[in-house]
């Protein structure tokens, strides 16, 4: 028999062996695949230049994160082939009784994989082109774009990617094999069912006690990401230290206290094959628990990643809109129009056009600088308001935008002042209305002293049209900014027509300047004036449909990375788990074997089976699922200040994805386990 | 005497239609309670398939094998399982001892997976122990102790669930002479303190010579039967040693 034939049997008669493996490695390409085919994916879309750059740019990213994973990939194809010739060990060994050399035994072994390989491959690539349509669909829906014509797009670029890469992580395989069977001894291959993990006998008490230092450790790790937030770097790195510590020392101890505990319980001990469940896991756990912590972090990795992708995902369209109030808002800053009693409105009339050519209302004022006031406690270092760079307004020039919002008009006595801020961060608004509520808070400017409104919380509208999506503005009696400092001039305005891109157009001929002070050829700017001479000049202009394409672009970028981490961590750490257990499993078939001359049912059995093999799954999943709650929690109030975290969307997708690779990955370890337990047995 | 074992016509024929084996042929026998019976042949000679037969892990080609009056050919898979814990212990050459499980708790298991009421499992363990001579080794485990006592442990497993028939498949196979001497002596006092049934393969005369009776197997048939009666152990092994020769001599 060729060794050709021999390789082809070998992989056909193995094959519910191989199915873990096949699954991973094609779910593997195919993911791997679909990330690397965003580029070509702007073929169906209608972008604008805006939107296909940003694209470029995620392609881009993806590329580079693409080493990361593919090492992840190369190390599982590695750990589950490692299994698969620890498995046959036997076999391999009767070839070589039978005369075999040891290169035709690698021969054979390179075949198989390679036979495996292109199986993977081509159903991983057939899955992927699929996928990537369907992804193609929610790209377009992130962006808010349409789909110009629905085409099948194929990525050469991608294809020929995963083929390398997965191609280097098979000839790794290959190469690893060939060493590992040229230095196995025949006599170890014959014997390999025979030899034995040497057995110790747990150390109950110790267990007992490092499980409560455990658990100590990470509720404190939780107590400080909890109250600290994940800004504040310092207290970040010392949960994420003990979070690690705690979890390393739980999966330690956790089977030897959960034995102390339950062999006290003779009712639930002495029932069935529960003892022999507990101690069969807790004799594994000395050797597993390295692995376990790290199937747990990774697993809480990857929750958390695509727990966080997915709320970013479905940005919100509403307080997308009460965070840009306005069509636009340009804002001109730098000495050169603040020094000058240069005016917007004055300039653009001087052009030729006409304010209310372009807008329907419109409302134009000046920001000052603030005067010192006292440190706002929980910013920091004694940090003082005026240091934040506030907008310090005129009380008119705020009424003016509120009534244009269509929102409440304020009413200040000459010696009151209030705070507008609609960032949500955490911590943020609780100091601005701790700063209101104490009565030290003042501002004192040419011999005028202002204190907060009594009774007037901290107000939250949106005062501009801002890319940067956050502002905090101090308004302040008109009075009180005699002699101040004008920092920016500011044009808020609505269009006229506010689908229509033209007025905005209009608008964005005259800002011919770029932000580095380029001059540009067109003779009609009204910074012509301005462009001579010495000076600062800053502009920044947002239109709403900018910022939420802005905002869309980016939310789908860290949607698209955090979700292809948080998949690949989430098959990589099933994979790993399936593996270990069905390796476990053959091992273990001698095991229940005996049970059976023993008396146990079938349904004995499998009922053991069944509860280690979810055991092993659900603890470092709840584990991981708990570390997640509180990093996603915490995590929460950094995502909200980029819109609010949509957390229906968020649990329908972690929920999702959890069950179907996380649950699918334990069904089928189940089944198989399940099969080997019973297999030959009466 | 009560009839525990009744093998009747017993047959087991490997192969297929071309090539056929004959491991069992018309094996016939009773065992009665609180009998020590040997069954002795060489390799080859069909003990081993009686054995798995009776064990229930085989099943046989034809005829019948009654244990307590239930013929055990008719049963189906799901009714073996609990037949099997609860009218049958289980002693082996290499134990078969579960390396995770204290000795305590592989005695335990037996009990527990016949369904045994939690609570009166401590108490049935230490009275069996206690009987063995095992009781100070409890709390080991089995790769704490020499091969006697996890033989003993294996022995307490078996008996603890109070079975109809104990099977014995070359228990002191792996044991050296002292400990296989008082494997054999507590085997007699499960038999005459507790009044178990036991049902030993052996190859080897010296176990034999403990027995109540022995069954001489060769190709597959019943070649004779040893009673010992009022004999010295000593003479009954002289006895054994005697059908040996015969065995072996028309073997070769």
């Amino acid at each position: 028999m060729s060794s050709f034939s021999l390789a082809l049997r070998n992989v056909r008669r193995s094959i519910k062996e191989y199915g873990i493996y096949f699954l991973t490695v094609s779910l593997g390409i195919a993911l791997f695949y679909v990330f690397n085919s965003i580029d070509s994916q702007k073929a169906m879309m209608d972008l604008s230049e805006q939107q296909m750059q940003a694209i470029s740019a995620l392609n881009k990213i993806m590329s580079y994160l693409t080493v990361f994973i593919s090492a992840i990939f190369g190390f599982l194809i590695l750990y589950a082939n490692a299994f698969l010739v620890r498995r046959r060990k036997k076999e391999l060994g009767i070839y070589m009784t039978l005369g075999m050399k040891k290169g035709r035994i690698s021969h054979i072994l390179i075949l198989e994989t390679t036979f495996v390989g292109l199986f993977s491959l081509v159903m991983g690539l057939i899955a992927g082109i699929f996928a990537s349509q369907g992804l193609s669909l929610l790209t377009a829906k992130l962006f808010g774009a349409s789909i110009k014509r629905f085409s099948f797009v194929f990525s050469s670029t991608a294809a020929g990617k995963a083929v390398i890469y997965f191609g280097v992580a098979f000839l790794v395989v290959m190469l690893f094999n060939t060493v590992n069977i040229s230095r196995q001894k025949l006599l170890n291959l014959i014997y390999a069912n025979r030899k034995n993990e040497a057995f110790k006998a747990p150390n109950i008490a110790l267990s007992f006690v490092l499980f409560l230092v455990s658990v100590v450790l990470v509720g404190f790790a939780y107590h400080i990401i909890l109250k600290d937030g994940m800004m504040n770097s310092q207290s970040f790195i010392r949960a994420i230290i003990l979070g690690v510590i705690g979890s390393f020392l739980f999966f330690f101890s956790l089977s030897g206290f959960f034995l102390t505990v339950v062999s006290r319980m003779k009712g639930i001990y002495f029932k069935n094959l529960n003892l022999f469940v507990l101690k069969q896991i807790n004799s594994r756990i000395n050797t597993a628990y390295i692995s376990m912590t790290l199937v747990c972090l990774m697993l809480f990795i990857g929750i958390s990643s695509i727990s966080v992708g997915s709320s970013m995902s479905a940005a919100n369209k509403e307080s997308l809109k009460a965070l840009t109030p306005y069509d636009a808002t340009l804002r001109l800053g730098g000495d050169k129009v603040t020094n000058t009693n240069f005016d917007i409105l004055m300039a653009m009339k001087e052009k030729g056009t006409d304010i209310s050519q372009i807008a329907k209302d419109y409302v134009s004022y000046d920001i000052y600088q603030a005067p010192s006031g006292i440190p706002l406690s929980g910013l920091g270092d004694n940090v003082k308001i005026n240091e934040l760079s506030p907008d310090m307004m005129r009380l008119s020039d705020y009424n003016a935008l509120m009534k244009m919002q269509g929102e409440p008009e304020l009413s200040l006595n000459e010696n009151e002042f209030a705070i507008c801020s609609n960032v949500s961060m955490k911590g943020w608004k609780e100091n601005l209305t701790r700063f209101l509520a104490d009565g030290n808070s003042s501002f004192t400017n040419n011999g005028m002293t202002i204190h907060p409104k009594k009774g007037l919380h901290l107000l939250t509208e949106s005062t501009d049209t801002d890319t940067s999506l956050g502002g905090l503005s101090l308004i302040v009696p008109d009075a009180f900014v005699e002699g101040c400092e004008k920092t920016d001039l500011v044009l808020s305005m609505n269009f006229v027509n506010p689908e229509g891109e033209a007025a905005a157009g209009k608008l964005l001929d005259i800002m011919t300047i770029g932000e580095n002070g380029k001059t540009n050829s067109s003779k009609d700017s009204i910074y012509d004036s301005l462009i001579a001479g010495e000076g600062t000049l800053d502009t920044a202009y947002a239109t709403r449909t900018q910022v939420i394409e802005t905002t869309n672009i980016t939310s789908t970028a860290i949607a698209y990375l955090t979700l292809y981490v948080g998949i690949v961590f989430l098959l990589t750490c099933a994979s790993v788990l399936a593996i270990a257990q069905l390796s476990e499993a053959s091992d273990n078939q001698e095991r229940y074997r005996l049970l059976s001359k023993l008396g146990a049912s079938k349904k004995q059995i499998a009922s053991s089976v069944f509860r280690q093999i979810f055991i092993y799954f659900a603890i470092p999943l709840v584990l991981a699922a708990a570390h997640s709650v509180i990093a996603i929690k915490s995590m929460s109030d950094i995502v909200s200040a980029m819109g609010d975290m949509d957390v229906l969307a968020m649990s329908l997708v972690t929920g999702v994805l959890m069950i179907g690779i996380y649950g699918g990955y334990f069904l089928i370890t189940y089944f198989t386990a399940k099969r080997m337990a019973v297999t030959a047995q009466r | 005497m009560k009839k525990i074992l009744q093998v009747q016509n017993l047959e087991k024929i490997y192969g297929n239609k071309g090539n056929l084996t004959n491991a069992l042929n018309r094996v016939n026998f009773d065992v009665s309670e609180g009998e020590f019976v040997g069954i002795m042949g060489a390799s080859g000679s069909g003990k081993t398939t009686l054995l798995n037969c009776i064990s229930t892990i085989d099943t046989a080609t034809a005829g019948s094998i009654s244990i307590e009056g239930l013929d055990i050919t008719a049963l189906k898979s799901n009714q073996l399982a609990e037949f099997r814990c609860h009218k049958l212990g289980f002693i082996f050459q290499d134990y078969n001892l579960l390396d995770t499980l204290t000795a305590f708790e592989n005695i335990a298991l037996a009990l527990t997976i016949s369904g045994c009421k939690p609570r009166e499992v401590e108490g049935k363990v230490h009275e069996v122990s206690e009987r063995l001579g095992i009781s100070e080794v409890l709390n080991k485990y089995p790769v704490q102790m020499s091969g006697g006592q996890r033989q003993r442990v294996a022995s307490a497993r078996a008996l603890v669930t109070d079975p109809a028939l104990v099977l014995a498949d070359e228990p002191t196979g792996a044991l050296d002479s002292k400990s296989a001497r008082a494997l054999l002596e507590s085997f007699r006092t499960m038999v005459k303190d507790m009044n178990s049934t036991i049902l030993m393969v052996t190859h080897d005369p010296f176990s034999a010579s403990y027995t109540d009776r022995i069954l001489f197997i060769r190709d597959g048939k019943l070649f004779t039967e040893l009673i010992r009666g009022g004999d010295s152990r000593k003479a009954f092994f002289d006895k054994i040693m005697e059908v040996m020769m015969v065995l072996g001599g028309e073997a070769a």
